[in-house]
């Protein structure tokens, strides 16, 4: 398990899928380099999911063509595609030791019992659970389970390695921890990773590359901070991070609250004037929440910079650099 | 959006489907699916046909059905005694409902016990036990008489009283079982609130637990009627000729009259009656509840007494004690009267040996009938097993629509009286030689058998993840190998607790064999249903001791295999 750069490229071509007269893959195009980890983000209902089945072989898709390392997969029934997969509720076979869970992939690829044994061995010190080997899942925590799951769908080797919300079942403080670990097997193991999260934070957080879909198609496609700086769309501008919208119709544009200032516009800037309605001490920084209009905006600002809050209820000015605003041409 | 667009124009050149396991779920399917269209449906059907005449149509056998007092009488008979049933079994299980619901864990486990036993022992033995209670000189009315209380015997069977008693008893479980889930589903606030705003402990009963408990009692009380109106055994045994049922009528008239027309009429007629039934409760209350013994949510904090029971409470549970010690007193007196020394069925008993049991085993009779029980047990237990267990996991993958088809079909064989099924296979299978063998008996019972494995496996089928099944798949392991590795592992419970309900279903069968079975052939139900047609002889006290000890002795098994499961 130590060789890097195990992973493959993926080629997604023209996927369709639909579910009776529901479609939910618009024909689907993406490319994931080998190594890459790749972020499928988006509400339910988004097609995420159905994306990730279609490629681990679960769900059939209409038409449109997969590649895994230059070869056409569609024609390779699930088992035989070494594809790792982590489930959302981990489904580890609960007859079945941490040790049996880990090495149910190795046994089914025919390996010698030293070999199992071995590479099980590995798994589960990568993951930091030797000392769990003879428990079954349904003794261990859900961070425990969690970390079965992937070193069961590690151990094989797999060309690419698909993760459905895997953090889901998890709490706050624990999801935080595993991102990390996440993150360092993947930069240890080189595996391509397609991960799949509704959970925009998480996304930021651990990928190469987020893939924003919205009702089957993609929204946008590229580095976080491509995504977070320059959103293809007013709906990735919402979807991934705060944002304020301002304007509407064709001028309509937007700011991220931390681009937002209080005080009036100089030059290259744009000014708006709004009501302070509340401010909010976070810390390191305040949030001044006001109302332009119709609309309300939120402002981040520097704890150390603001020497006096406004009032509520007072009128302020805010401005924005113009090389800050978000705005889409039609 | 661009919702018109036609995928297809989109793909570049498609490349073909993989393959998926879309045969998969016919292929399990078929096996079942063939048993019942064969040795169910087609019999079913031959007989409908039968009834409306062998070579020309005709409605004769239906206007006779009208014309003859006789036949009208045993009609409007068959659905007045399950009506009396029905509402017997309801009112008796008020009272043992209400107590298991409202005593501690520990006394429940044991009172569970005084309704299961007679629940899971032979109807056959269970009404043997009855006739031995109550028969001119039997248990009840030497009691009666020497404690003075009567002077003359009383006549208990033979009579209504007979069939009500002993149907009443058979059945009582099938409302008992729904009723307790009802009551344990009440949430114990909703007392607790009548209580505070002033309702008595009458009102509670009238206005709060009657209407919450009503639905469980309904499923209950039709399954107990579906059930009456197609019983044979126990009228036939216990009732006298003014309680001749429908059931009963069909075999009088292909053993006695040979009259196949009027049979075949009088089953259609029945089929008719119990499919209606069948119908609207699978409306009302939908398939599960045939089965899962009725139940709702599990209420937060269940009904029970909390703080001091009130006078009717105490009344209630004094009733429903006397009930449960009725239903477990066949089955424990059948003990001493096996171990009887004396010829006659004097209780209690002068002296006590084991004469009878040793009589039982050196009677080839009663040696070959066990035998032939076994070779039909040991066709109709694994063929049920595997082919129940396919239609289970072949329905989970059934496509929606065709899955509650499936699903009904296949339980159908329950609800159909036994006395149908009999007749009917009678007429298919006799032409082509087939009787008077046990293991077509066995054959045919499996088509008994089989629902039973069906409804448990699906049950266990219910409880497993089929991520389970992707994961396995995705780890490369081929179907077959997941089936083993993963699946099995997990249903094992399901199909074991199947296996146990089908050998009891096997064993027990008195109906098939009388049709299916000569003397040579017969089983030890059908040895027994014969010897208890002229005098019970105290053997067959021998017999139905075994019977029960058996039936204990697996139901034991089956809960520690169980046990160990759910610890493992």
């Amino acid at each position: 398990m130590a060789d890097t750069l195990l992973g493959k490229a993926v080629s997604i071509r023209a996927l369709w899928k639909s579910y009776g007269p529901q479609t939910v893959l618009h024909g689907l195009d993406l490319e994931v380099a080998a190594g890459e980890f790749c972020t499928l983000l988006g509400a339910s209902g988004s097609g995420k999911t159905t994306m990730l089945k279609v490629i681990a072989g679960f769900e059939e898709a209409d038409s449109g063509r997969i590649d895994i390392d230059g070869r056409d997969i569609a024609r390779v029934p699930v088992a035989k595609r070494n594809i790792g997969m982590v489930f959302q509720n981990y489904a580890l076979f609960p007859h079945m030791s941490v040790r049996k869970n880990i090495a149910f992939g190795l046994e089914m690829r025919g390996l010698s019992s030293a070999e199992i044994a071995k590479r099980t061995g590995e798994a589960m010190e990568l993951v930091e659970l030797t000392a769990f080997a003879d428990r079954v899942p349904g003794a261990l925590s859900g961070g425990q389970q969690q970390r079965v799951a992937l070193a069961r769908a590690l151990v094989i080797n797999p060309d690419i390695l698909l993760m459905d919300e895997p953090l889901g079942a998890l709490d706050k403080n624990l999801r935080q921890s595993i991102q990390l670990q996440i993150k360092a097997l993947h930069r240890e193991l080189g595996v391509t990773i397609i991960y799949v999260t509704h959970d925009q934070e998480e996304a930021l957080h651990l990928s190469d590359r987020i893939v924003v879909m919205d009702k089957g198609r993609i929204a946008q496609n590229g580095s976080p901070q491509e995504l977070y700086r320059r959103p293809a769309s007013p709906f990735v501008a919402g979807f991934l991070g705060e944002c304020n919208f301002l304007g509407s119709g064709s001028d309509l544009w937007a700011v991220r609250p931390e681009a937002l200032r209080p005080g009036p516009a100089g030059a290259g800037q744009r000014q708006v004037d709004a009501v302070v309605e509340s401010v909010i001490f976070l810390g390191s920084v305040t949030k001044i929440v006001a109302r332009a209009g119709e609309r309300q905006i939120t402002s981040v600002v520097g704890s150390g910079l603001i020497d006096r809050a406004p009032a509520a209820g007072s009128p302020l000015p805010f401005h924005a650099d113009e090389r800050d605003v978000l705005a889409w041409p039609a | 959006m661009s919702l018109a667009e036609n995928p297809r124009e989109h793909s570049m050149a498609p490349s073909p489907r993989p393959r998926k396991v879309g045969a998969l779920p016919w292929l399990l399917n078929a096996p079942l699916v063939v048993l019942l269209v064969v040795l169910f449906l087609w019999p079913v059907l031959l007989l409908l046909g039968l009834s409306f005449g062998e070579e020309t149509w005709t409605l004769r056998h239906y206007a006779r059905l009208l014309e003859v007092p006789l036949y009208r009488t045993v009609l409007g008979n068959t659905f007045l005694i399950s009506g009396l049933v029905t509402v017997l079994c309801v009112i008796f299980s008020y009272p043992v409902a209400y107590l298991l619901a409202t005593v501690g864990d520990r006394t429940r486990k044991i009172l569970f016990v005084m309704v299961l036993l007679p629940f899971w022992t032979s109807a056959l033995v269970r009404t043997a036990a009855w006739i031995v209670i109550l028969q001119r000189n039997g248990i009840l009315n030497s009691v009666l008489q020497s404690t003075g209380l009567t002077d003359a015997p009383v006549a208990f069977i033979y009579n209504l009283s007979g069939v009500l008693i002993g149907m009443t008893h058979v059945l009582m479980p099938f409302v008992v079982l729904p009723l307790y889930a009802a009551f344990r589903s009440i949430d114990a606030s909703l007392v607790l609130a009548a209580q505070s705003l002033g309702a008595s402990s009458l009102s509670v009963m009238r206005r709060v637990i009657l209407p919450l408990t009503a639905p469980g009692v309904i499923a209950g009380a039709t399954i107990v009627f579906m059930n009456a109106i197609g019983y044979y055994i126990t009228p036939a045994l216990m009732g006298g000729p003014g309680q001749t049922l429908i059931s009963m009528l069909i075999a009088q008239n292909i053993n006695v009259d040979l009259n196949w027309g009027l049979a075949a009429a009088l089953s259609v007629v029945l089929l008719v009656a119990t499919l209606i039934i069948f119908v609207a409760f699978q409306r009302a209350f939908g398939l599960d509840k045939l089965f899962s013994g009725g139940g709702g949510r599990g209420a937060s904090q269940p009904f029970g007494v909390h703080g001091r029971r009130s006078g009717g409470g105490w009344v209630t549970v004094a009733c429903g004690m006397l009930v449960l010690l009725v239903l477990i007193a066949p089955i424990i007196l059948v003990f001493p009267m096996a171990a009887s020394n004396s010829p006659f069925l004097q209780f209690p008993p002068p002296s006590y040996s084991l004469r009878w049991f040793e009589n039982f085993f050196a009677d080839p009779k009663w040696i070959r009938s066990i035998w032939n029980s076994l070779k039909a047990a040991s066709v109709a237990v694994p063929l049920s097993l595997v082919i129940g267990t396919a239609a289970a996991i072949g329905v989970s993958r059934a496509t929606p629509r065709l899955r509650p088809w499936l699903e009904t079909f296949f339980v159908l064989p329950m609800v159909v009286p036994v006395i149908i099924l009999g007749v009917g296979l009678y007429y298919l299978l006799a032409p082509l030689g087939m009787l008077g063998n046990p293991y077509t008996l066995g054959l045919a019972q499996s088509v008994l058998c089989a629902p039973y494995v069906f409804i448990t496996v699906r049950a266990a089928l219910k409880g497993f993840d089929p991520t389970l099944e992707l994961a396995a798949l995705n780890l490369g392991a081929s179907w077959g190998t997941m089936f083993r590795r993963v699946m099995l592992p997990a249903i094992l419970p399901g199909i074991v607790a199947g296996a146990v309900f089908a050998f009891i279903q096997s064993f027990d069968d008195v109906v098939l064999a009388l049709f299916l079975t000569n003397v040579r052939s017969r089983t030890l139900p059908r040895a027994m249903y014969e010897g208890m047609a002229h005098e019970i002889d105290p053997t067959i006290n021998a017999a139905s001791a075994l019977i029960i000890l058996l039936t204990v002795a697996i139901l034991v098994a089956n809960l520690i295999l169980s046990r160990r499961n759910a610890h493992g």
